[in-house]
């Protein structure tokens, strides 16, 4: 990547829930983290280290209990304002179409009928989703979904797109050609990219840098930078190699 | 479910309607039931006959379903503004809520004097009734819908930029039609249920009429035929509002049947 100013500063971020149980549960504790301008940043963990929840801080869905969260140098004020956001379970609104799906973001902000027509269109190319652009979410198939999932949080040219484990309820071969698609769209529409997943392998395919956070409470544990080249060969040496050390940080 | 299995639980289903019609009809014709007090399936296929060609029934029919139509509606349509703003408003909700909870209990036969005095013994009083009796179970769920909207679809609207009036029109509301569509359907047959005792207030037509005065000339093989007429029309108007449904409303949805009943 060329030269890169923060997009996402991250600073001292620790967040305490009151569980249920009326008990103090510390999720993250002490997180400091930059993220540069079209970065890719994985973010791997086993559950409970608190990953979704710093997502969840950055889209603006919860607040830090301490520290403080820029995006392009201003403080976070809460949910939208161009922050892109694909959930783990979709969220699809399913009473809409594919393409009332993607329009949906546009639609808010008052484009216009046509203007949105084009653009959805063209999204509908770019997530490979032709010939399906008026079926119902129930009518797809997950890696479908995932699709409309993308192309709608892309649909408002989100500042920064951030995912929470999107691939995680897909199937094995399904999930590596939306990784493959993933970086396609990412090559094409510059975005920086925050990426949830528990999948080693998937951070290497896709990510610039790995963040591995740790449990109880969750913090920063080790960062790794990948500089194999794309597209990565989950076979090659340094891609194995480099597995089992992110591997190894997470145990 | 597959086709095949559909067809024959279908099958299944018929057959035990006319075995039950068999053997009621046996125990009548062997004396086992007095025909005085239940007619026999045969005694109300000739009366029923007899009511079709001249008309009577549909005549009778057509008044009360009018009259269930009206109420329903009027019932409907502030059932779901008075949810939708129960679920968008909560100091709204904190006000209403309990009003809501105290009324809904009370049978409707109970409100039979309150609605003669308010709006006399004409057609008002009767769709009055009709609109209470469907008002409750619709407010009910519509609220129940709009208030348990997905905390991620929530927040995927939120995602982008949508302004809280059309998170309750373009999210709230559809989120909500599944809840919705099951009120109306419980509500439309409560509706029903309650039309003969609607049809006892002074009316001169009307299924409620026809069996209220079958009894007061002791001919209950009117009576029986009456009920069995609204036993048909239930069924039928029923199916009708679930094709309603999942035509307009849950189009959208994976298994209508998910949405109650």
């Amino acid at each position: 990547m060329d030269v890169r100013t923060d997009k996402i500063s991250i600073d001292a971020v620790s967040k305490q829930f009151i569980a249920a149980s009326g008990h103090k549960v510390e999720a993250l504790r002490d997180v400091s983290l930059s993220i540069g301008e079209n970065e890719f940043v994985c973010v791997v963990g086993r559950s409970g280290c608190g990953k979704s929840t710093l997502l969840n801080m950055v889209a603006g869905f919860l607040k830090p209990s301490s520290g403080s969260i820029l995006v392009d140098g201003k403080q976070i004020e809460g949910p939208g304002k161009g922050k892109g956001v694909v959930f783990q379970n979709l969220a699809l609104f399913p009473w809409l179409t594919a393409r009332k799906n993607i329009e949906f973001g546009c639609k808010q902000k008052g484009m216009s009928e046509s203007e949105r027509n084009q653009l959805s269109t063209e999204l509908i190319d770019l997530v490979h989703l032709n010939g399906f652009e008026d079926k119902y979410p129930f009518e797809l198939s997950g890696g479908m979904q995932q699709r409309v999932a993308i192309a709608r949080a892309l649909a408002i040219d989100p500042i920064i797109l951030l995912m929470d484990e999107p691939f995680g309820a897909l199937d094995e071969q399904t999930r590596m050609v939306m990784q493959t698609e993933l970086l396609q769209i990412w090559s094409s529409r510059k975005k920086t990219v925050v990426f949830i997943t528990h999948s080693v392998s998937e951070s290497i395919v896709l990510a610039d840098r790995i963040i591995v956070l740790g449990t109880n409470p969750g913090h920063l544990k080790r960062e790794f930078k990948v500089t194999l080249e794309r597209p990565r060969d989950r076979l090659s040496v340094d891609f194995v190699k480099l597995e089992a050390e992110v591997q190894d940080a997470l145990d | 479910m597959n086709d095949t299995s559909k067809s024959r639980d279908y099958l299944i289903s018929i057959s035990a309607v006319i075995l039950f019609l068999v053997v009621w009809q046996l125990a009548a014709t062997a004396g086992v039931i007095n025909r005085n007090i239940l007619a026999s399936p045969f005694d109300l296929a000739i009366l029923g006959a007899q009511q079709v060609v001249d008309g009577t029934i549909f005549r009778h029919t057509l008044v009360s379903l009018s009259r269930v139509i009206s109420g329903f509606t009027i019932g409907a349509v502030l059932a779901i503004i008075l949810g939708l703003a129960m679920g968008n408003s909560e100091r709204f909700r904190i006000i209403i809520n309990p009003i809501v909870e105290v009324l809904r209990p009370i049978p409707p036969l109970a409100w039979i004097p309150l609605a003669i005095i308010w709006f006399g013994i004409g057609e008002t009083s009767k769709i009055f009734l009709i609109a209470l009796t469907s008002f409750f179970p619709i407010v009910v769920n519509t609220f129940k819908g709009v208030t348990g909207l997905d905390r991620t679809l929530l927040r995927a609207a939120r995602s982008f930029d949508v302004t809280p009036r059309k998170m309750l029109w373009q999210v709230a509301l559809p989120a909500a039609m599944p809840d919705i569509s099951t009120g109306l359907r419980v509500g439309w047959s409560l509706a029903l249920a309650v039309l003969v005792a609607a049809e006892m207030i002074a009316a001169k037509s009307g299924l409620g009429f026809l069996i209220t005065e079958a009894m007061n000339l002791g001919r209950f093989d009117m009576v029986v035929f009456g009920i069995v007429v609204i036993g048909i029309v239930s069924v039928a108007t029923d199916a009708l509002l679930r094709a309603f449904i999942g035509r307009y409303l849950l189009f959208w949805h994976r298994g209508l049947d998910s949405a109650g009943g």
